[in-house]
């Protein structure tokens, strides 16, 4: 499936700029994207450095459990091929919550600590597993219930009323995030048979 | 958060200083795995960008241009749907329809390529099975819902 998007993206791409004849264009973005990866790696980085250190605390301490004991009864329903009190429920739950609150960048680093041991409970290592993928359309619907990103955007263009479309979100998210669950039920129904 | 997760560390006797460290000492290890799948995508995702092709979809439509384009790449990239939702709210407004519709879409959908790319990549998964379908489903499904919804409350 990836091959077939990446390489589909890249040809349409290329053969679009050489029937509009704006080729060079191309041949600089082609060098200019190993700069832009380094950048993008550069600004995450000591993000996840200081919130994965945060959260090995969090996890020793015994936090990460107790959160995690306090929403798995709603993850255990999502996630059915997890055991009861892994860690990763744990990962997943703070990873929502953050989300939640629209801090996407600070969710990454929980997001791939999540992953990370879903793959260590997973038989075939390089499939993604049940519980990886309703994982991944958890949070690629956008569970966001404050997007705080939008709203100091808004402030910053002198909105009116920069919350106002707090509840348009949220209503919107519910939709989404039904929507994907629903599809991922769905395939993963599919896929068995 | 910061200070609730450290204080609920010292009362249960953590040693929270190695603890930070050894947490830390991960992240080296997870963006050297990270880069080369970033790399890929944003490659990819840069040549079709600079090749004008979704202006010319957009004409096409008979939408604005930069709501278009935000709904095509809000899967793909993060900062540079936010690029646009600047460049919506400084030509209609924050306030106007169109800056609403764009905020709401901001809100209900997220970047489903990204992630997936640095989720499963991170681990090592090369068959991703249906993941994509059901993740650009709900951005699908989220991107409708949000254009009902602001016609309808605004």
């Amino acid at each position: 499936m990836i091959n077939i998007i990446w390489g589909l993206f890249i040809i349409t791409g290329i053969i679009y700029s050489l029937l509009t004849n704006n080729i060079d264009i191309i041949n600089n973005q082609i060098l200019m994207s190993g700069k832009k990866t380094i950048e993008m790696v550069l600004e995450i980085f000591p993000v996840m450095a200081i919130w994965l250190g945060l959260m090995n605390i969090a996890l020793e301490s015994g936090l990460l459990f107790m959160f995690s004991k306090l929403i798995s009864p709603l993850l255990g329903k999502l996630f059915k091929d997890i055991p009861k009190g892994h860690e990763s429920l744990g990962f997943i739950a703070s990873n929502i919550v953050i989300n939640m609150f629209g801090l996407g960048s600070a969710a990454t680093p929980f997001g791939l600590k999540a992953m990370n041991s879903l793959q260590s409970i997973n038989g075939k290592k390089d499939t993604a597993s049940k519980s990886m993928i309703t994982f991944l359309v958890l949070n690629t619907s956008g569970v966001t219930i404050v997007p705080t990103m939008i709203i100091s955007m808004r402030m910053m263009y002198k909105s009116n009323n920069p919350t106002e479309i707090v509840s348009a979100c949220i209503i919107a998210t519910i939709c989404s995030t039904t929507a994907g669950l629903l599809m991922d039920k769905l395939l993963q129904r599919r896929c068995k048979k | 958060m910061v200070l609730f997760i450290l204080i609920y560390g010292f009362t249960k006797n953590t040693n929270i200083y190695d603890s930070f460290i050894n947490g830390s000492k991960e992240s080296f290890k997870m963006c050297i795995q990270i880069f080369p799948n970033l790399l890929a995508m944003i490659l990819a995702i840069d040549i079709l960008i600079n090749s004008n092709i979704l202006e010319s979809i957009s004409k096409f439509i008979n939408y604005p241009y930069e709501i278009i384009s935000m709904c095509l790449m809000r899967p793909i990239s993060g900062s540079s749907t936010l690029a646009i939702l600047n460049n919506i709210y400084s030509k209609y407004g924050p306030d106007s329809f169109y800056g609403r519709l764009a905020s709401v879409i901001q809100g209900s959908t997220d970047t489903t390529f990204y992630v997936l790319t640095l989720y499963f990549g991170s681990i090592g998964i090369k068959k991703i099975r249906y993941s994509l379908i059901a993740g650009l489903f709900a951005d699908l499904i989220g991107i409708i819902a949000s254009i009902v919804i602001v016609n309808i409350m605004f």
